[in-house]
């Protein structure tokens, strides 16, 4: 079943400062790490189904699945940032990039969370290495989330999609 | 009164009169002396001329107004088919393209054709006096003085050709008696030529209120006065404008009797499309839960359903076909535009404009169309004189035809140019590196297009001048690759080249064969389907380490799915073969199973990079699974 | 009765704005000519109350074919359709037989006016 996500959800209280200056975030994991996309990038989530192979595509795309009538493409995030495939229990991400619509497969989506940007650190020369990503994969950090005591690596999930769809 | 329901009406009968035009001046241009073609551009501007004023499309009425003009000179011998003549018609002709596309869209402001009309008009200025009345020289208007009752007449200020209707006036008064001493003369009457006013002596038994009353019903005629003998009178009072009100809101409008066609949004014919397509695929899985319920009741009921699905799919499809001619229609335009600019001579015809293809094919072969003409003209062709040191006719002979094959349509685009010298590419390929296999001796269709297709690629002796050749094969190639399609390419040094495009009739549903490859099913359009066996050992036999494919004593290449899927290579279990086509050249591909035919909707996914570019698009099966649709393009 | 009319005019979009000036006044449009040869031919086959009648069409324009039709039917009620700046042959298709003429662009009143003169 697809979990819409809602605007009103939940939110992990923060200290507020204006309105529009809060950051929405969705945060979701990838093995023991929190990584988080903008909400608004964010059309749908919903269970990880399987996937149809596209023969001779890299190990980080999942393959086809259909969402209600349209072919949509699933990029495993696991294999693409950690290379340990997302479990096939997890989630796929909706994303609307552009005109395409792309599957994110991850383990799990936590939460969304609203930051204030004081609580974001811009993406520095080491964000790559402090999370955990080897340096290819450095300009997909845009920063770094302090949230509570965890800190939550925010993706371009836009580049990301582009590194690997034609 | 709403024009705005008239405005799509207008647009489709403007672009189809403008598209003649286009035709019909390159016709002339040919045949200067033709009368034919100067009538039928003259109707055809007329009859836009008259819709444009009607819709209130101003600038669009003025120039086809001079245009036409201009025209009826040529056509009455005061001007000649020149040069400039034609240059400024055809300028002309896409102005008023653009101009009416303005017009319709309300933005008639942004029409800009005042120096248009300034050539149009200094085209037309040495123009003599206006042309006299066609008509037989009337006779002698008058004899001398003779008495009888004097008729002032006065038209409405806004009577449309007020000398037509002092005319018809005139006419009227004849039937009641002899009319004489007509002031201003008929000529300068019917030329328009007074001031409203007119009159005339009628010799009449009729009393001078029924001549009154007979003339004012000629209509427009704003009083008439009738006197008797030399009696002098003031003009009786102007006669109430007799306005017959408009009906029109108050009566229901019946419906067009004669009408056979009506005009359906586009948007519309897409949705229908869509659904079609979906219920395509409910209905595969209806089917199949049906026989796995196995109540017979269910399963006919199921099975009729599925029919008139069928049969609906069908309509719908035939709804959305469009004869090619829309998009050809300008393509005699462009070549001569081209031929023009580029200093070659290009005879071009063009054959199969009624074949028919789904509107969403159609949109998209112009692009790949284009530049396949445009490359022959350029590219091509060689100039004038070459042509002449060759011993060709001096005019190029470039064609365009279409034609219906099976599934598909079939366009080809043929020039009697230079043609590419396939060994001379080769071995200029292998000299600069790009090709290093040394037992190769000809270069596959494909390959040559890349090969001449590549920016560095040139074989600067003189025998063929490809530079250039390959700008937009390439993009034609891989537009009608991605459309389903493809491209085959003949071509002889020194007599030309044929490109041949092969389309499915629409990009929406095709027909296709399932098969299934371990746990995998493909789609293969059934277009490129020649045949399907079971595979025997008796089939198959290697052939310097590469497995071949025996069929009837022809040798067709093999080609494993698995192996294109990297899959692990099957056990001992059945297979087939399925045989596979491509214009001239045909190849075996050998799958596990084979799962059926079916109808299968065509949906686009976003390429991966790395990915195998063996699939030209996806499906979605009954169960609900996309499925990948097998480029068979690729392949051969 | 409702007075039958034949449309003839090569432009469809004319056609159609013609008939429904007419249908929506209670005229019956009980043909329509894209050609001078074919508004001949439906003349005969249909003998309307009333033609209208353009002037330029293709293989035989409006004023030979009043010209014809007269000749079939001397009493043949023909309205000319035309443009500005066609006073002359207006005037030609007037002496081949034309009753009356409306010019484009048309106004539902001018022509329903016209209409009524020529029927009478």
């Amino acid at each position: 079943m697809a979990i819409t996500l809602i605007r009103s959800t939940s939110l992990d209280s923060t200290v507020l400062t204006t309105e529009e200056a809060l950051r929405e975030l969705v945060l979701f994991r990838l093995g023991e790490r929190t990584h988080a996309i903008d909400l608004h990038d964010i059309r749908e989530i919903i269970p990880r189904r399987r996937a149809t192979r596209i023969p001779g595509a890299p190990r980080d795309v999942a393959g086809i699945i259909n969402v209600r009538g349209t072919i949509v493409t699933v990029i495993d995030l696991g294999a693409r940032l950690a290379g340990e495939l997302a479990s096939a229990d997890g989630s796929v991400i909706l994303v609307q990039h552009g005109q395409k619509l792309v599957g994110i497969a991850v383990d799990e989506v936590c939460k969304v969370l609203r930051l204030p940007p004081a609580d974001i650190d811009p993406v520095q020369a080491d964000a790559a290495r402090i999370a955990g990503l080897s340096s290819e994969h450095g300009g997909v950090v845009t920063g770094l989330g302090h949230s509570g005591d965890s800190i939550v690596i925010i993706l371009d999930i836009h580049t990301i999609i582009t590194h690997v769809l034609l | 009164m709403d024009l705005s329901r008239y405005a799509e009406l207008f647009l489709t009968e403007s672009r189809e009169h403008l598209s003649a035009i286009n035709h019909l001046l390159l016709e002339l241009e040919r045949t200067p002396g033709a009368s034919e073609p100067l009538d039928a551009i003259f109707r055809a501007v007329h009859t836009i001329k008259g819709m444009s004023a009607t819709m209130g499309y101003g600038p669009v009425a003025e120039l086809t107004h001079e245009l036409e003009s201009l025209l009826d000179r040529v056509r009455r011998g005061e001007s000649r088919i020149s040069a400039p003549l034609l240059d400024v018609s055809f300028a002309t002709a896409d102005a008023l393209e653009s101009a009416i596309d303005l017009a319709v869209a309300g933005r008639i402001d942004e029409i800009e054709v005042t120096q248009l009309l300034g050539r149009l008009r200094a085209l037309a200025s040495d123009k003599p006096a206006r042309a006299k009345a066609n008509g037989k020289k009337r006779r002698a208007t008058s004899d001398n003085g003779e008495a009888g009752m004097l008729v002032r007449v006065r038209l409405a200020p806004d009577t449309q050709l007020s000398g037509v209707r002092a005319y018809l006036v005139v006419k009227r008064a004849e039937t009641l008696g002899t009319v004489h001493s007509l002031s201003p003369s008929i000529e300068a009457l019917q030329a328009g030529d007074f001031d409203r006013k007119f009159s005339l002596r009628l010799n009449t038994h009729e009393p001078a209120g029924a001549v009154e009353a007979a003339l004012r019903s000629v209509g427009d005629v704003e009083s008439v006065s009738a006197m008797s003998g030399s009696e002098e009178n003031q003009t009786t009072p102007p006669n109430p404008d007799l306005h017959v009100d408009p009906v029109g809101e108050a009566l229901p409008r019946e419906a067009l009797r004669q009408q056979q066609h009506i005009r359906i949004e586009l948007r519309r014919l897409d949705t229908l499309m869509n659904l079609i397509g979906e219920l395509m695929i409910t209905r595969g899985r209806l089917v199949e839960t049906a026989a796995a319920a196995g109540d017979l009741a269910v399963t006919e009921a199921v099975s009729e359903a599925s029919r008139l699905i069928s049969q609906l799919q069908d309509e719908i499809m035939m709804s959305r076909m469009v004869p090619v001619h829309h998009v050809f229609d300008r393509f005699p335009r462009l070549v001569r535009d081209a031929a023009r600019s580029l200093g070659k001579n290009v005879e071009f015809a063009m054959s199969g404009k009624e074949i028919e293809l789904d509107r969403s094919m159609l949109d998209e072969i112009g692009d790949p169309i284009v530049h396949l003409l445009r490359n022959a003209v350029d590219h091509g062709f060689e100039t004038p004189a070459e042509r002449e040191a060759a011993g060709k006719p001096a005019f190029g002979k470039l064609t365009l035809s279409a034609a219906r094959e099976r599934s598909s349509v079939t366009v080809r685009v043929s020039d009697d140019g230079r043609g590419i010298d396939r060994v001379r590419v080769l071995a200029k390929a292998r000299e600069q590196g790009f090709v290093t296999d040394a037992a190769k001796t000809e270069l596959t269709d494909e390959e040559l297009i890349r090969m001449i297709a590549r920016p560095g690629f040139s074989t600067k002796d003189q025998v063929t001048d490809l530079s250039g050749r390959g700008v937009g094969i390439d993009a034609v190639y891989s537009r009608v690759r991605a459309l389903g399609g493809s491209v085959e390419i003949k071509t002889a040094a020194g007599q030309g080249t044929t490109t041949i495009l092969r389309l499915p009739i629409t990009l929406a549903i095709i027909r296709a064969l399932l098969a299934r490859v371990h746990d995998e099913v493909y789609a293969i359009p059934l277009t490129h389907v020649q045949e399907t066996v079971a595979l025997t050992p008796s089939h198959l036999k290697t052939v310097r380490g590469q497995e071949v494919l025996l069929m009837r004593g022809d040798v067709l290449p093999l080609v494993r799915m698995r192996t294109l899927a990297s899959q692990p290579v099957a056990q001992d279990g059945t297979a087939h073969v399925i045989v596979l086509e491509l214009g001239e050249r045909r190849m075996g591909l050998v799958v596990d199973e084979l799962s059926g035919q079916q109808d299968i909707v065509v949906k686009h996914f976003d390429a991966v990079r790395g990915g195998a570019a063996l699939f030209s698009g996806a499906t979605i099966l009954s169960d609900g699974s996309p499925s990948l649709i097998v480029d068979v393009g690729s392949l051969l | 009765m409702s007075h039958s009319v034949l449309i003839c005019d090569d432009a469809i979009f004319m056609r159609t704005m013609i008939g429904d000036i007419l249908q929506q006044s209670g005229f019956d449009v009980v043909g329509e000519a894209e050609t001078g040869l074919q508004a001949i031919e439906k003349y005969k086959q249909l003998k309307p109350d009333l033609v209208t009648m353009d002037i330029v069409m293709p293989d035989m324009g409006g004023i030979d074919a009043v010209r014809e039709i007269t000749k079939f039917d001397p009493n043949a009620r023909v309205l000319m359709c035309s443009a500005m700046g066609q006073q002359a042959l207006v005037v030609e298709a007037i002496q081949a037989g034309a009753k009356d003429f409306v010019v484009k662009p048309f106004q539902p009143s001018r022509v329903l006016e016209a209409v009524q003169r020529v029927l009478g």
